[in-house]
């Protein structure tokens, strides 16, 4: 991998060694999706696993995006 | 909070998509704040959403993706880089080819640099889009920033944004070999010939800017401004959004012209 940025390298890596992000697996509004929950109701999409093409069209999906995790209590 | 979400907000997709988010207008209460508890919820929502009142409503046939903070590749970066995953850009990118109803991609760049295979696809990728597309340069567009932000049909730069081309770097193990420059230099070659193809520097120019010493104080290359760019041939025009939609919008009526070309001649 060649990182071609204008980023010191110590700063774009450090925190690299920390532990590793509390992420997880879950499908919402049909979207299979890796997320990090940051309460117990609510989490950040890390990334879209499994979804129609559609999907990634929506801002909503984007990674960072938040998202609730009370089942599918998603907007509605 | 509202800057957060903005981060969040990365593309807009301004088309038909929130209709079934928010589907009772603010067209309810003339007057009196009697049925507020009604009205105001998608107005919160949409404040939460989008940072504004009122979410983008109506057919818009123009898509805008913003790429931002790193270019992130084959492997995640720490938590407190802001990235731009190229695994969403690129499904992203084919979402908005393959859908009828986008006419036009907008992409606004605002990126310190990234991996060189991530970056070099998402360019390659826009690059090979059949729809037209605008780039606008804001803040700055460097290092592999530069090959995305002349990816597109045309490219336009902000007038206080710079565009830093300087060498590639190697991380990790490093064998003294000579085999190694050469890699280093193929790697470089890639972006080198993907930038000189796509814009209209010379490659001299490029690689005259790119080995440039006594201009940036930890590295070498050049931090090109925004005239400089326009007047080495890298970005086609100074501007911004307004000039950017502008532009596209000219595009998208010439690609109509030419569809219905040989139809009715008008």
């Amino acid at each position: 991998m060649t990182m071609y940025t204008v980023m010191p390298p110590e700063h774009l890596w450090s925190g690299m060694w920390n532990e590793g992000e509390d992420t997880r697996e879950v499908k919402i509004n049909g979207l299979l999706m890796q997320i990090r929950p940051v309460s117990d109701s609510e989490a950040v999409i890390v990334r879209l696993l499994d979804c129609p093409l559609e999907a990634y069209l929506d801002p909503a999906n984007m990674p960072g995006s938040k998202v609730p995790l009370s089942g599918n209590a998603g907007p509605t | 909070m509202v800057m957060g979400k903005g981060i969040n907000i990365m593309s807009e997709y301004i088309n038909g998509k929130q209709t079934s988010k928010s589907n009772q207008p603010e067209t309810e209460t003339p007057g009196m704040p009697v049925q507020e508890d009604k009205g105001l919820a998608p107005v919160t929502e949409a404040i939460q959403q989008f940072g504004q009142t009122q979410s983008p409503a109506g057919e818009s046939n123009i898509f805008c993706m913003t790429i931002i903070g790193q270019v992130e590749g084959h492997l995640i970066l720490p938590p407190q880089n802001k990235t731009t995953k190229y695994e969403h850009i690129i499904p992203q990118l084919v979402a908005a080819e393959q859908n009828p109803r986008i006419e036009g991609i907008l992409i606004i760049l605002n990126t310190v640099g990234g991996d060189v295979e991530a970056g070099l696809a998402i360019a390659e990728m826009i690059a090979s889009l059949s729809k037209p597309t605008v780039t606008v340069v804001i803040g700055g567009g460097h290092s592999i920033g530069v090959p995305i932000a002349v990816a597109s049909t045309y490219s336009l730069i902000a007038g206080s944004a710079t565009m830093t081309i300087h060498p590639i770097r190697m991380n990790g193990l490093v064998i003294g070999v000579p085999q190694t420059f050469e890699y280093m230099e193929k790697m470089q070659e890639r972006v080198v010939r993907f930038v000189t193809t796509h814009s209209n520097i010379s490659e001299d120019m490029f690689k005259e800017l790119m080995f440039k010493t006594g201009e940036l104080n930890r590295d070498i290359g050049t931090a090109v401004g925004s005239a400089d760019a326009v007047k080495y041939g890298l970005m086609d025009a100074v501007g911004g959004i307004g000039q950017a939609i502008a532009q596209l919008n000219k595009l998208m009526g010439d690609k109509r012209q030419t569809l219905h070309a040989g139809g009715l001649t008008q």
